[in-house]
C-alpha cells in the first residue's frame, strides 16, 4: 500500500514513537502531575521533556507556556472561546480550515464581528488589506502556517509584525507549518501557536497544544476546569500555566510518544525532511504537468509550500478517482474538502473539492511514479 | 537541606530540569501532606548549593518564595 496522506496524519509512524508508547504503556503506572510515586514522577519528567522539546522547536524559553491538548482543533476552541466577547473584531484569511471557521461562525451568532482578509489564487494572503483592516482595530488575528489544501506557506513573521505593530492578539493555526519549517513564535510576536502531534511532529493521534504568550494567558478563560494535581485544597481554578488550562489526566502515553516523534524529526533533520518532501512535490507536478485534463492548484513553486499537492481533473467525479487508485491501485489519498471549504473557495475548487497528495518523510520518487503512472492509465480508460 | 516548594509539580519539574542541566545535586521528593495537601512534589537541595540555586531559578522566573530549611530525615 502507499499512504499519501500524511496532512491527514502522518503514516507510518516512526519506530522509536512505537517502541516509547509500548514501554511507557508496560512499565509506567500513574498519571502525570498526580500521585508521588516513583513511577508517577517518571511520567511527569518524561512530559516535561517534551514541552521542552516543544519549546525549543517553536522558539519559546519557557516550557510552561506549552498547553497540551488533544488536537489543534481543540487549542484553536481553547483560544477563540476562552477569549472572544460580543463585539469583538476578528481578522481572519480566507484559507482557514474550519477548525477556526466553525467555531468562529458559531462565536459570529453571539456578536463576534469577523472580517475575512482574500487570499490570491494560489492562496497568499493580501497583506495591504491586512494591514488596512488591523489598523482600524481588533481584538485577534488569525491565520494558518501553512493550507492543508494546497501546502501555501503564510508570511507569518509579516503578520506578527502587523498584529504587534496594531496592538492585536495573534493566533496561528499551526497545524500544517509545525514540524515541517522552523518557527520562532516569540520573534514572530505570536499569542497562540496550535499545533498537532499526529502530523510533521510524527506522533500518535490524540496529542497537540497550545504555545501562549503570558499576555494572553491572563486574558483567557480555561474552556474546561478540574483537577490539575496542583493547590487541591482550593475550590477555584489555579491561574498558573499550565494547570490552568490543562484540567484533567493528560494523554502522558501519547505526549511521550510524540516526545519520541520530535526526536526523529530532529535527527533526521526537519530541513533535509521538508527538502525531501519538496523534491517529490516537484517530482509530481513533472509526471503530471503534461496531462491536459489535470488542474493544480496553489503555487507551483514548492519551496513556499509544505509537501502537499492538490489537484482535479476535468469532467471526472473526484471520489470515483481516489476510489480506483485505494481499491485497486492500493494508493491512498485523499478527495473532496479537506474541511475546508473556505480554502476551496478561494483556490476556485469549491464545491468539489480537490483530489490531495501529501508526503512525508519515508515517500519515495518510486512510490510517486507508480501513482502518476496509476493516475494516468485511469484517466486513459476513463 | 533545604526543601524547595512551588505552587504546583510543574513548576518542580522546571526546577528540576533547571538543576539537571546544570549538574546540581538536588532529589525529586513528595511534598509531606502537613506541608500541602495536594499530591504535590518539592526539590531538596543541599544548603552549600542554595545561593547558586536561587540565582538561577530567578533567572528562569521561577518565583521561589518558599524555601524550608529541614532536617536531613525528610
Ligand atoms: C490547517 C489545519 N488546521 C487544523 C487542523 C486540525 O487538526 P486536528 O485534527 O489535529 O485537530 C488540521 C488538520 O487536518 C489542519 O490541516
Amino acid at each position: 500500500m502507499i499512504y499519501l496522506d500524511n496532512a491527514a496524519t502522518t503514516y507510518p509512524k516512526p519506530e522509536k514513537v512505537i517502541e516509547t508508547i509500548n514501554f511507557h504503556l508496560r512499565n509506567l503506572g500513574g498519571s502525570t502531575g498526580r500521585g508521588q510515586s516513583q513511577w508517577a514522577i517518571e511520567i511527569s519528567r518524561k512530559v516535561y521533556d517534551v514541552r521542552t522539546k516543544v519549546a525549543q522547536l517553536l522558539g519559546v524559553n519557557d516550557p510552561l507556556r506549552v498547553i497540551f491538548t488533544y488536537n489543534a482543533t481543540y487549542a484553536i476552541n481553547m483560544v477563540l472561546k476562552g477569549l472572544l466577547k460580543p463585539g469583538d473584531r476578528v481578522i481572519l484569511s480566507s484559507m482557514e480550515h474550519n477548525a477556526v471557521v466553525r467555531p468562529l461562525r458559531n462565536l459570529e451568532k453571539r456578536g463576534v464581528e469577523l472580517v475575512f482578509i482574500p487570499c490570491n489564487a494560489e492562496g497568499v494572503i493580501n497583506l495591504d488589506t491586512l494591514r488596512n483592516q488591523a489598523r482600524q482595530g481588533a481584538k485577534l488575528i488569525t491565520v494558518l502556517g501553512a493550507s492543508n489544501v494546497s501546502g501555501t506557506i503564510q508570511p507569518i513573521a509579516e503578520i506578527g509584525k502587523i498584529s504587534y505593530d496594531n496592538d492585536i492578539l495573534f493566533l496561528v493555526d499551526g497545524a500544517q507549518l509545525a514540524g515541517f519549517e522552523p518557527v520562532e513564535i516569540d520573534n514572530w510576536h505570536i499569542d497562540a501557536f496550535a499545533f498537532t502531534g499526529h502530523k510533521g511532529f510524527y506522533g500518535p493521534q490524540g496529542t497537540g497544544g497550545v504555545v501562549l504568550s503570558s499576555r494572553l494567558a491572563s486574558l483567557l478563560e480555561p474552556l474546561i476546569e478540574g483537577g490539575t494535581g496542583s493547590k487541591s485544597e482550593e475550590e477555584y481554578q489555579p491561574v498558573f500555566l499550565p494547570d490552568k488550562f490543562e484540567s484533567g489526566t493528560l494523554n502522558s502515553t501519547g505526549i511521550i510518544g510524540l516526545g519520541a516523534g520530535i526526536d526523529f524529526l530532529l535527527e533526521n533533520g526537519m530541513d533535509t525532511i521538508a527538502s525531501h518532501e519538496r523534491m517529490l512535490r516537484d517530482y509530481l507536478i513533472e509526471n503530471l504537468e503534461m496531462e491536459k485534463s489535470i488542474n493544480m492548484f496553489g503555487l507551483l513553486d514548492s519551496q513556499k509550500t509544505t509537501g502537499i499537492l492538490s489537484f482535479n481533473v476535468k469532467n471526472q467525479d473526484i471520489s470515483t478517482i481516489t476510489n480506483i487508485l485505494d481499491r485497486v491501485y492500493g494508493i491512498m489519498v485523499r478527495g473532496g474538502l479537506h474541511c475546508s471549504p473556505l480554502a476551496h473557495k478561494t483556490l476556485g475548487s469549491f464545491p468539489y473539492g480537490t483530489i490531495r497528495c501529501s508526503f512525508s518523510h519515508f515517500n519515495t520518487q518510486d512510490e510517486l511514479l507508480y501513482f502518476s503512472q496509476s493516475l494516468k492509465e485511469i484517466l486513459r480508460r476513463g | 537541606m533545604i526543601l524547595i516548594r512551588l505552587p504546583t509539580p510543574n513548576w518542580i519539574l522546571k526546577v528540576n530540569h533547571i538543576l539537571e542541566k546544570e549538574k546540581i545535586p538536588h532529589q525529586i521528593i513528595p511534598t509531606p501532606k502537613e506541608l500541602d495537601p495536594s499530591c504535590n512534589l518539592s526539590i531538596l537541595i543541599d544548603e552549600i548549593v542554595l545561593e547558586q540555586t536561587i540565582q538561577l531559578l530567578e533567572t528562569n522566573e521561577v518565583p521561589v518564595d518558599d524555601l524550608l530549611r529541614v532536617s536531613n530525615e525528610i
